[in-house]
């Protein structure tokens, strides 16, 4: 890791997060980098889903400061830690259902446009607002499903419009949470040559949750290792490969 | 946003209103104003229910507000377009503090909580005689002017308390139409949808849920304002828990997946309540006929068209499912492919 401080997007210090009895997140520090692609892998119960928690503001750490471009954000509501610049994805995806792939996206451009409180504007005859929705279906690649309801949808094109709908925030971090999760092998791999095109195309900085080895190495740059609520290690591709700890806690070898 | 046909719809509804008077009859325009009235506080129901996903059962409180605070300075001389927006004021005030608590919660929590809330303002208007005038009401309520100079408003025929209302609640339905096509609007579906995903797109979701709650009891707070001049009475019923199921029931029956599925539910609704009502006496007849019925039950000939409005209402809402408008609207959709596929 460079520890340069100019070029960090986001600082994680002594994060814990204790649940009654259990401390899902023990201690937790970490850097990243401006633009870089990292995952975060471990097995099940590891503290993935609520280091993401706790980032997000969805749950308040025991302790511990996770700071957004030198920006303390524990304390701040989801809705502002998202207009601070980080957009998420949940575990199971969470979308609105019965709203088209359009609105769906419109609604994450509304938001960023701050247009909340506009109750006289024709939503469809909005310009900038629609303009800034054909965007997004273009860069994801979905304009054909535009005025499909999502409910409708595959379960990869429902992934692929909560990535819209991130991307659509304009956030300067993405935390994606197991986005390959339950695909078939050519769902996945679509996945994660989109999030490298997403990744060349805005320079978001991405963080991905993934306990597919093989897609890990093949998308990111850093990886860091959890295990019960611990980072067991961090570091490229070839040092995790090596590993020996590594390779016990993960490939139980 | 409309196509043709619903432009050519709604001309001629609203001219069709506007030309009502000369050929209904007296008593079938206090229906047509009955059913402006009630539609009216169906539609600020919906925009609470269908739009945001809330299912409010203290919507009555608001409707009771406005009408009382209406009718308390109208019946002591104010002009009726003051105590209209005094009412108004008064309902949205009243949502503004309900509404931030009951906001706290949603699903079943909320509708509980509304349900309170809607029981605690029927006690107090019950309670405060010396302003509310306790379980009789506020009774003769007759506007004495209008409160723009110049304009005289004639209680004579029903005509011209008809016309404003036709007005003020075209105006209000216009707005109510914008608002649920706005940006704000279409964040309240978004709410309605997912929640949490909302607010992990930036939006302080309980914010948004607490302003469509005072712009729903404001409209609500119109309709009541509007009421009880027209009835001339403001009596505690229209607080009651039981009227705040009116709504609900109109919105069901009409579909609350339309913007205009909640006027249709209060047509239905109300033509056939007052349908039953001048009818009771065939219904009796018919009933004794029926050998398994209690005789004591027929003979008391008690008011029980509530029980045949029930009987109705069941195979209306269990054969339209999503609301009456909307299975229209799909019949309407599949003839009009018939054909086209026939040419
Ligand atoms: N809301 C919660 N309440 C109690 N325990 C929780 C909660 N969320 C997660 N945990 C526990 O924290 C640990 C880490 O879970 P999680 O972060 O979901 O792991 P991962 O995403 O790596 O699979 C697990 O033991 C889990 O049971
Ligand atoms: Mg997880």
């Amino acid at each position: 890791m460079v520890n340069s401080a100019s070029d960090s997007v986001l600082k994680v210090s002594n994060l814990t997060k204790d649940f009654s009895g259990i401390r899902a997140v023990n201690n937790v520090s970490f850097e990243l980098n401006s633009g870089a692609i990292t995952a975060v892998i471990g097995p099940n119960g590891a503290g993935k889903t609520t280091l993401y928690n706790l980032i997000s503001g969805h749950l308040a750490p025991t302790s511990g400061s996770v700071k957004l471009e030198n920006k303390e954000i524990v304390g701040l509501t989801p809705n502002l830690i998202v207009q601070a610049g980080i957009g998420r994805s949940f575990q199971i995806t969470s979308i609105f259902p019965n709203l088209t792939v359009a609105q769906n996206i419109r609604v994450a451009v509304i938001s960023l446009q701050r247009k909340q409180f506009d109750f006289w504007t024709k939503v469809q005859q909005d310009r900038s607002l629609n303009q800034a929705v054909k965007d997004i279906l273009e860069l994801v690649g979905i304009e054909a499903l535009a005025q499909n309801p999502v409910n409708l949808l595959s379960h990869g094109d429902r992934s692929l419009v909560e990535i819209a709908i991130i991307l659509a925030l304009k956030p300067r971090l993405i935390l994606l949470d197991e986005p390959t999760a339950g695909m078939s092998r050519e769902e996945a791999q679509k996945i994660v040559q989109l999030i490298k095109q997403l990744q060349q195309a805005t320079g978001c900085t991405f963080l991905i949750t993934e306990h597919d080895l093989e897609v890990v190495f093949n998308l990111a740059e850093s990886i860091i290792v959890m295990h019960q609520g611990q980072i067991l290690l961090q570091g490229d591709c070839q040092a995790v490969s090596d590993s020996p700890e590594v390779r016990r806690v993960y490939l139980g070898t | 946003m409309f196509n043709r046909l619903q432009w050519i719809i709604i001309a001629v509804s609203i001219l069709g209103l506007f030309l009502f008077p000369w050929f209904l009859s007296p008593f079938n325009l206090v229906l047509l104003t009955e059913i402006l009235l009630m539609g009216l506080f169906a539609l600020s129901f919906n925009l609470l229910f269908g739009y945001t996903g809330l299912l409010s059962f203290g919507h009555a409180a608001y409707f009771a507000t406005g009408a009382y605070v209406c009718g308390y300075l109208v019946k002591h001389s104010a002009p009726l377009l003051l105590g209209i927006l005094a009412g108004v004021i008064a309902a949205a005030v009243l949502a503004t503090g309900l509404g931030y608590l009951s906001v706290r919660l949603d699903r079943i929590y909320f509708a509980m909580l509304t349900l309170a809330f809607g029981m605690m303002v029927y006690t107090i208007i019950f309670q405060w005689r010396e302003v509310t005038g306790g379980s009789d009401g506020i009774t003769g309520i007759f506007v004495t002017n209008l409160g723009i100079p110049g304009i005289e408003l004639k209680l004579q025929g029903f005509s011209a308390y008809y016309y404003l209302s036709l007005i003020l609640v075209v105006l209000a339905i216009y707005l109510l139409w914008r608002i649920t096509h706005s940006p704000f609007g279409e964040l309240l579906q978004a709410s309605r949808e997912n929640a949490q995903r909302l607010l992990f797109v930036g939006i302080n979701v309980r914010q948004l849920r607490w302003i469509a709650f005072i712009l729903a009891g404001g409209m609500a707070g119109l309709a009541g304002a509007l009421w009880s001049p027209f009835q001339r009475v403001a009596n505690p019923e229209i607080a009651h828990w039981t009227f705040s199921t009116t709504p609900v029931l109109m919105t069901i029956l009409g579909g609350y997946h339309r913007f205009a599925g909640p006027l249709v539910g209060a047509t239905l609704f109300i033509g056939l309540e007052h349908w039953l009502q001048s009818n009771q006496g065939y219904f009796w007849q018919w009933l004794a006929g029926l050998p398994l019925l209690p005789d004591t039950l027929v003979e008391s000939q008690l008011n029980l068209w509530h029980l045949f409005l029930g009987l109705l209402l069941l195979p209306l809402i269990l054969g339209f499912p999503g609301g009456v408008l909307a299975s229209v609207e799909k019949l309407g959709k599949f003839r009009f492919r018939q054909r086209s596929q026939s040419q």
